[in-house]
């Protein structure tokens, strides 16, 4: 009897204990569904979203800022003599030596750069022969990626190559490549066997560069 | 046995029964309420999130099936292009997907012709939080496994295989990629911003603006103090260089993209970002893709700063952002993919100091992730040196050829307190092709190379540390540490808390370390 009164009594807890938590979790379902934990279907509202749009194109479009005015050359009259002639400096670096200011090349590594942070940097040019002078014309590569730079230098000739006269004294010229990224220096015209450039400095490296060393004669 | 018996009444084990069944289902309940409750979190999160899209340009064209064959650029049209085989969606709205090319092979090609593949990459901004949302069309990408990376973020996409779908959420900005089945094709590459703030004043004479669409502008060289500003959904096909320049700043959401330039080959590199004889250059957020040779480049410049700036270039020596006899650099919150070096340090001519990378994410397909060297002295100058520079809270998400962690002397300079700190590698994959002379995980190598070396004499390692470096899969690599002879050593390297695939390494034979005894002293490693 007492055996069986236990196993009645420890039924009844069992079935109180599954009421109760059948109770509680019918509790949590009605919390669930009526009091909002259940998950709506949202999305973001369409005001939160900027929708940056394309242009309309239907291929690659050139940038006004970038577009420049078509910029056309004008070389002295004359002829350039200076490939004819000899080239020097008082330094150079890497591989860009004083015979690339003369080899007729202004595109890509053709140019002469005077070793760093050694200035004044001289470029001398002999010439051919003794000829009558009215032009020199200075170029670095005209690509805009080179970028503008100033570059001061003075300009002057020789008949004997140890006494010069001076044609320009030291100024700063800017290279543009918007501007052929050239310098143009004409003069009354004059008999010399050299002219030499002498550079004091250049924002653009840390030595003097000239892609192209011109020399214009009448002939 | 008799009293259990007892017990076994047919009445007591359907109570049991039912108890437990009852428990079952208040734990079911529990927990469906506690994903439910997450899932209303989030969305209410998504109810107040703000999102920014950009349209890509209307002129590129749509990458077809042919666009997608793996060959060299000689037998392929390089173009950006609209990717087709893959659509996104944030928030329930179109977020426009590039096709960019990508590089999968891991060896050299003489030629600079190796086959090129391509990848979706998108990018969006937001606050709060963004459903993605990517159905994959293509019937040749199986969804079997997929992986968000950084796995940092613990994500776990859904898959509807009927769909063809993955979706997952996130809350962060980050770039976030995902692969399929652990293979490198046609993985996703998400760039999730944070909305842009403090805009420059467009009305400023100083700031070039270029807005959405797709732009040919050869170069930009920007003078000093200025801005150049690349609207979201820009594609400039051209280069932004400067030379003795300083006070600029370039940024925006928009693309730099050199596919309309023949790959290099070692002749012309149109460097997308090259900044030499610099002073206070400011490079944030915007992309680099497919540039013909490498991608971010600064020589002999000072007090820059990187930040935010995505890469994923393809073809030949495309290394990542190189910084060149620089000092005073930051570079943080970037990530670079890349066909060689993801970051490097080297010297072509002063000295290199001050350099911090950190909070970047990595994939390198090809040679090491994180080096410095080999030259370190290439302008020969006296006194060089490589010193204070710092690697901290990088994630390699893969590293597929050459070492992760280097530092390689291949000249004179004294190369000294390099830190390596907080490296997580998902995938170390290194040793694939030609990267099996060097399969290591770090390598320390002072070296006389043909290739590398400008000066005749030899430098030094010295004051290295290597911390808390995890490798979470892939191969059981192995590391190196040799310096030259008894006079060019590798002195004072501290290697701690270095775990490959979850085990903790505390020895260097346990963590296959080759370490020439005559030619290194002072090398530690620790828990």
């Amino acid at each position: 009897m007492k055996e069986t009164a236990k196993k009645g009594m420890t039924v009844t807890k069992v079935l109180i204990a599954a009421a109760a938590a059948l109770a509680v979790i019918l509790a949590a379902l009605v919390l669930y569904d009526q009091f909002g934990i259940r998950s709506k279907k949202t999305v973001m509202p369409e005001e939160n979203l900027t929708r940056v749009e394309a242009p309309e194109q239907t291929e690659a479009m050139e940038h006004e800022a970038f577009i420049k005015e078509e910029y056309v050359s004008v070389l002295p009259q004359g002829e350039n003599i200076a490939p004819l002639g000899k080239i020097e400096a008082s330094s150079f670096t890497d591989v860009y030596v004083p015979n690339k200011a003369v080899d007729g090349k202004t595109n890509g590594p053709s140019y002469w750069e005077a070793a760093k942070d050694s200035y004044p940097n001289l470029l001398t040019l002999s010439l051919h022969e003794p000829s009558s002078i009215h032009a020199v014309r200075l170029c670095l590569c005209p690509l805009k990626i080179w970028g503008k730079r100033t570059q001061e230098f003075s300009v002057r000739v020789s008949a004997d190559g140890e006494t010069y006269e001076e044609l320009f004294p030291g100024q700063a010229y800017e290279f543009d490549p918007d501007r052929g990224n050239e310098v143009v220096l004409e003069f009354d015209a004059r008999q010399a066997a050299y002219v030499q450039l002498e550079f004091y400095s250049n924002t653009g490296a840390e030595g003097a560069q000239v892609a192209e060393l011109e020399v214009y004669t009448d002939k | 046995m008799k009293k259990s018996a007892k017990w076994a009444t047919a009445p007591n084990i359907l109570l049991i029964i039912a108890a437990a069944a009852l428990l079952a289902a208040s734990v079911g309940v529990g927990t469906d309420i506690a994903a439910k409750k997450k899932q209303a979190a989030e969305e209410e999160k998504l109810e107040q999130a703000s999102l920014v899209l950009y349209d890509g340009p209307k002129s590129l064209k749509d990458a077809g099936a042919e666009d997608l064959v793996n060959t060299s650029e000689k037998g392929r049209d390089m173009s950006l292009m609209h990717c087709t085989d893959t659509k996104i969606t944030v928030n329930g709205y179109d977020c426009y997907v590039y096709d960019t090319n990508v590089n999968h092979t891991r060896q050299w090609v003489d030629n600079y012709l190796p086959p090129l593949s391509r990848t979706p990459v998108a990018y969006f901004d937001f606050e709060g939080a963004a459903r993605i949302e990517i159905e994959i069309t293509s019937e040749d990408i199986e969804l079997e496994q997929v992986k968000v990376s950084p796995l940092s973020r613990g994500i776990q996409a859904e898959v509807d295989q009927e769909a063809r779908t993955v979706s997952f959420l996130i809350t962060q900005p980050d770039f976030y990629t995902v692969t399929f089945n652990d293979a490198p094709e046609r993985a996703v590459h998400i760039f999730a911003g944070e909305i842009e703030k403090d805009l420059p004043d467009f009305e400023d004479d100083q700031v070039i603006y270029i807005g959405p669409g797709e732009w040919d502008i050869e170069s930009i060289v920007p003078e000093d103090g200025q801005t150049i500003y690349l609207a979201g959904g820009a594609v400039v096909h051209g280069i932004i260089n400067a030379n003795y320049a300083k006070d600029i700043t370039i940024r925006g959401r928009g693309i730099i993209d050199g596919s309309k330039l023949e790959g290099w080959k070692g002749k012309e590199a149109y460097i997308p970002l090259k900044f030499d004889h610099c002073s206070n250059i400011k490079i944030q957020d915007v992309i680099v893709l497919n540039p013909n040779a490498w991608a971010c480049q600064a020589f002999d410049s000072d007090n820059g700063t990187i930040e935010g700036l995505k890469i994923i270039s393809a073809r030949p020596n495309g290394d990542g952002i190189s910084l060149q006899s620089c000092s005073g650099y930051r570079v943080a919150d970037c990530f670079v993919r890349s066909w060689d070096d993801s970051l490097v340090v080297k010297n072509y001519d002063k000295s290199s100091r001050e350099i911090v990378f950190e909070n970047m994410q990595l994939w390198t397909d090809f040679a090491q992730s994180m080096e410095v060297g080999y030259e370190t002295n290439k302008g020969q100058q006296e006194n060089a040196v490589i010193e204070d520079v710092a690697f901290r809270n990088i994630t390699v998400l893969n590293n597929f050829h050459k070492p992760v962690i280097s530092i390689h002397n291949a000249d004179d300079a004294r190369v000294y307190d390099i830190t390596f700190q907080d490296i997580t590698v998902e995938n170390a994959q290194m040793g694939s092709g030609d990267g099996s002379e060097m399969p290591y995980l770090i390598d320390m190598h002072i070296a006389q190379s043909s290739n590398w070396s400008s000066t005749k004499e030899r430098g030094s390692i010295s004051d290295i540390i290597v911390e808390n470096v995890t490798v979470l899969s892939g191969k059981n690599c192995k590391s190196r540490i040799a310096g030259y002879d008894a006079a060019h050593k590798i002195s004072n390297v501290n290697i701690s808390n270095l775990s490959v695939l979850g085990k903790k390494i505390t020895d260097f034979e346990q963590g296959g370390f080759e370490i020439e005894e005559e030619t290194t002293e002072g090398i530690t490693i620790g828990g």
